[in-house]
Formats: C-alpha cells, sequence, structure tokens
C-alpha cells in the first residue's frame, strides 16, 4: 500500500520533467531558434514577471492578477448558467420520456455543431467581449452538464424509487434524497467535463478583444511577438484548469455525501 | 403457535384481485380472483413456482401495481397506492449505496419524529438486527445477508401494519438464510409484526410461516391454504409437496 502511494506520487511527474528536459536540450543546442520556442529559463524569468512583477515596471509585468479575476469571473459566470439550466433540464429529460423525445434531436443536434462556429454569431450578437465570453462559456459547457445528468437520471435503479414510495417519500423529496444522489457519479462527470471545456471557450472568447484575461494575454502577446508570453499564458490555463478540477471535486465531496461515497 | 385473535377486521385483506397483463399475442392472465385474509401478527408464507404471480400480488398489495379488479385492505380501510403502513424488503439489493447501514435504517423515519427519538430509534433497530458493529459500513462493504438485515431495519423502523417480504432471503447462502429465517422468527416473537412472505422454497415455508398460501401457474390462481398450526416442519414439507404437485 505505502509502496503503491510512493509510486502514485511520483509517477505524474515524470513525462513532464522529461519533456521539460527535452525542451532545455532543444534550445541549448540550437536546434530550433529561440523565436521559435524561446529556452525554458527565459520563460520562468517572463513568468516571474508577469506573476510578482510591479504593475507598469515592465510589459506584463504584474497583470496576472487582473488577467485572472476577469477569466475566473467569465467562467464562474458561463459555467453556472450551464449548471443551472444543465442539471434540471438533464434530470427531467432523464426520467420523462416525452420529454427525452421532445429535446433529443435538437440538442444532439445543436451538440455536434463545433462551439467555434458560434463565435461570429455571438459577436453580432452581444457585440465584442464579455458578453460573448460568458455565452460561449455557458453554451459550450451546458451539453456535457446536460447530456450526463441525463444519462445518470435515466440510470437510477428503479427499484430506488418502489423503496422510497413504499416508505412514504414523495416526489420532491424523492428528487433531491433518491434521484439526485443516485446519479451523482454521471453529474459528477458532466460537471468536469463541463468545467473543462469553460476553460477552452473562455479562451476562445477572450481572443476576439477583450483587455485583460488570460486568453485576452495570449492573443496580445502573439502581436507583440512575446512567444514567452504565449506560453506562460498556456501554462497558467493549464494550471487554472487543473486547479479548478480540483476544487470543484472537493466542493462536491464536501457538500454531498453521495459525490465523497460514489463518485 | 396460532396468533390468530379472531376481532375486528384482518391485518391485511385481498378481496377479488385480478390482473391481466398485455404480452404480444394476446392477454396474460397473471392473477385470478385471488382472495385471502392475513391476520394480526400472522406470518404467512404465500408459495408458489416462478410465473405465478406471487411478486406481481406483493407489488399489488404494496400499492406498486394497481389490480384490474378487486381490492386490498388494511385493518379494514381499503387501500391505493404505496404507503407506510405496508413496507417491503425487496429480493436483489435495494438499499442506497450513498448511505451508511445507520442512515439507510434512518432514511425513512427522518422527519417524521425529533432527532433525538430518531438517534435512538436506529441505534434500537441496528441492535434488534444485530447490525451494531456496522452502523458506519457502506452497503458495498458489507456481506448480502448483512444487507438484508439493514433492508428489514430500515422498514421495520417505520412500524408498517404488513411487512411485505419478496423472496428477501433467496439470494443468499443457505446457512445465511437461516440464520435470517430464524432472525425473522425471533423478531415476531417479540414484536408480532404481521408478514405477508413471498417465497419458492418448500423448506423456507415449512420453517417459518403460520399458515401457508399455496399458488399455481396460468392462470395464476390460490391452489391451497394449509395451516401449519400442531404439525412439524417436516410434515409441512411434505404436505406442501403433495399440494404442489397434484394438479
Amino acid at each position: 500500500m505505502t509502496k503503491r502511494s510512493r509510486a502514485s506520487v511520483f509517477l505524474p511527474w515524470i513525462v513532464p520533467i522529461c519533456l521539460l528536459g527535452a525542451w532545455f536540450w532543444v534550445c541549448r543546442t540550437g536546434i530550433v531558434p529561440t523565436y521559435l520556442l524561446p529556452d525554458p529559463m527565459d520563460i520562468g524569468k517572463s513568468a516571474l514577471v508577469y506573476l510578482f512583477g510591479e504593475v507598469g515596471s515592465a510589459p506584463y509585468a504584474g497583470r496576472f492578477v487582473a488577467d485572472l479575476s476577469a477569466s475566473t469571473g467569465r467562467v464562474a459566470m458561463g459555467f453556472a448558467a450551464a449548471v443551472v439550466f444543465g442539471i434540471p433540464m438533464g434530470v427531467v429529460s432523464g426520467r420523462v420520456p416525452i420529454v427525452r423525445s421532445l429535446l433529443g434531436t435538437t440538442v444532439n443536434g445543436l451538440r455536434s455543431v463545433p462551439g467555434i462556429s458560434w463565435l461570429p454569431l455571438a459577436m453580432v450578437w452581444f457585440g465584442v467581449g464579455m458578453k460573448t465570453t460568458v455565452f460561449l462559456v455557458a453554451l459550450a459547457s451546458f451539453f456535457p452538464v446536460y447530456v450526463n445528468t441525463a444519462i445518470g437520471a435515466g440510470n437510477v435503479d428503479f427499484i430506488l424509487y418502489q423503496v422510497g414510495a413504499t416508505m412514504g417519500v414523495g416526489r420532491i423529496r424523492g428528487v433531491f434524497d433518491i434521484l439526485l444522489p443516485a446519479a451523482m457519479p454521471q453529474i459528477m462527470s458532466g460537471l468536469r467535463l463541463g468545467l473543462g471545456t469553460s476553460w477552452a471557450y473562455l479562451v476562445l472568447g477572450e481572443l476576439t478583444g477583450v483587455p485583460f484575461g488570460l486568453g485576452a494575454l495570449i492573443m496580445d502577446a502573439r502581436m507583440m511577438g512575446r512567444i514567452d508570453m504565449i506560453i506562460v499564458g498556456i501554462v497558467v490555463i493549464a494550471a487554472m484548469g487543473r486547479l479548478s478540477d480540483l476544487l470543484l471535486s472537493s466542493a462536491m465531496r464536501f457538500f454531498f455525501r453521495s459525490a465523497r461515497r460514489m463518485a | 403457535m396460532s396468533r390468530l385473535n379472531g376481532t375486528g377486521p384482518a391485518a391485511l385483506s385481498v378481496r377479488g384481485v385480478c390482473k391481466t397483463f398485455l404480452e404480444k399475442g394476446g392477454e396474460l392472465d397473471v392473477l385470478s380472483d385471488v382472495s385471502f385474509d392475513i391476520e394480526k401478527g400472522e406470518l404467512v408464507c404465500v408459495l408458489g413456482p416462478s410465473g405465478c404471480g406471487k411478486s406481481t400480488l406483493l407489488k399489488i398489495v404494496a400499492g406498486l401495481e394497481s389490480p384490474d379488479r378487486g381490492d386490498v385492505s388494511v385493518d379494514g380501510r381499503i387501500v391505493s397506492g404505496p404507503g407506510r403502513d405496508r413496507c417491503v424488503v425487496f429480493q436483489e439489493d435495494a438499499l442506497f449505496p450513498w448511505l451508511t447501514v445507520a442512515e439507510n435504517v434512518a432514511f425513512g423515519a427522518k422527519g417524521r419524529m425529533a432527532k433525538s427519538e430518531l438517534r435512538s430509534e436506529v441505534k434500537r433497530h441496528l441492535e434488534m438486527t444485530g447490525l451494531s458493529r456496522f452502523a458506519d459500513y457502506l452497503p458495498r462493504e458489507i456481506s448480502g445477508g448483512m444487507k438484508q438485515r439493514v433492508a428489514l431495519a430500515r422498514v421495520l423502523i417505520l412500524k408498517p401494519k404488513v411487512l411485505l417480504m419478496d423472496e428477501p432471503f433467496g439470494a443468499l447462502d443457505a446457512q445465511t438464510r437461516e440464520a435470517m429465517q430464524e432472525l425473522l422468527l425471533s423478531l415476531i416473537e417479540d414484536h408480532s409484526y404481521t408478514v405477508m412472505f413471498i417465497t419458492h422454497d418448500v423448506g423456507e415455508a415449512a420453517a417459518i410461516a403460520d399458515r401457508v398460501i399455496v399458488m399455481d401457474r396460468s392462470p395464476g390462481r390460490i391452489k391451497a391454504f394449509l395451516s401449519t398450526d400442531g404439525l412439524d416442519p417436516t410434515e409441512v414439507r411434505s404436505e406442501l409437496r403433495s399440494i404442489m404437485k397434484d394438479r
């Protein structure tokens, strides 16, 4: 057991460390020019300036806080909208065949449209910036939340309702105390997939030109020819995606025993 | 052995129940004019081969299915739909997997009594069913026999007027099944529960029943009643076997 857990602490870092080593090697030997792929040390320095530098002391210095709070706010709003619509609609279409047939074709049709095709329309509807980004995030993360919730709710063993019914559990309590906990593993997957998608569409929305945000940082850096800052942006987004996934899972586990014990 | 008191309405009364299912190519008579009473404190086994409609009968009594004709009454009042006066112990594992043993037992009684009373009731029912040590285990961490003890405890806490058991020990190994039968009998001894117990196992019916209702299939109907009063289990078994063979 301890051997295995020690290995599981160590294992996930092998691949990143090897990749980093290869990167160093490629830059130091000069196979790839640094204007295409900067040296990791230079990126580290740029990252430090971006994260902790005094605002205005250098280009991008200290912008991290402003970028992060802008982006986090957009993800939170868009993802919240997806959850607010996705879970109730998923539950209803998972349990009510009429609703399922009513919504199925439409939702699956829309789902197959790549999110990026909504960008031009969203820009016409909402203009450039905040609203477009939130719309794209909400739209894209709605589908995984909805689809997984519907599958989870649809698969809940009928006998659990029968047990509830014979114990005098009413409809409302049945939904909250039987259906949702029983469907929790799928709901969790839907939420996690949805949140991952949120970060992807955040960047897409922010590419359209907003003053602050992690996507804006990447786009701005491209125009300035700061490849190092593009890579810093990518790493920050990856870290935020992973961190938000961890936070989501722990929050769900903290608040719901069904998430704690089954998912 | 008889616990009949003979006064007042029967604890459970089933009158002229018929049920037909639509099958491809025609109708299937699952139950045809089934009538019987179960008195307070009586353990009645409904014994029959698979396909005799005994599980459908239990579902109708539980209110999970409605009969095409006939009615079911508890303490003289006709019932429709499921209710806490008729709780079911199902054959398969029907515990809530996200709740611990104690939480499963508390589930139905929650919100119907004060917190402190609920706590002591849960504790008492865990003790009664020999589950005290397993209070904080999750269903996936305990054995099949233990799960059925939980299934029993979580309905006993509701003090149902009639306890409906749908082959509750059918999936257990012989030794565990015997232990569960003994547990059920000792609980009935102490608390005089009224039980309708579905089984296809002659030995089980002979071991626990005060009275056996033998059913036949196509159409599902009652073939015979057998009171076990004054008979030992071996005699009951051979009686039941000859009733079932005789067509």
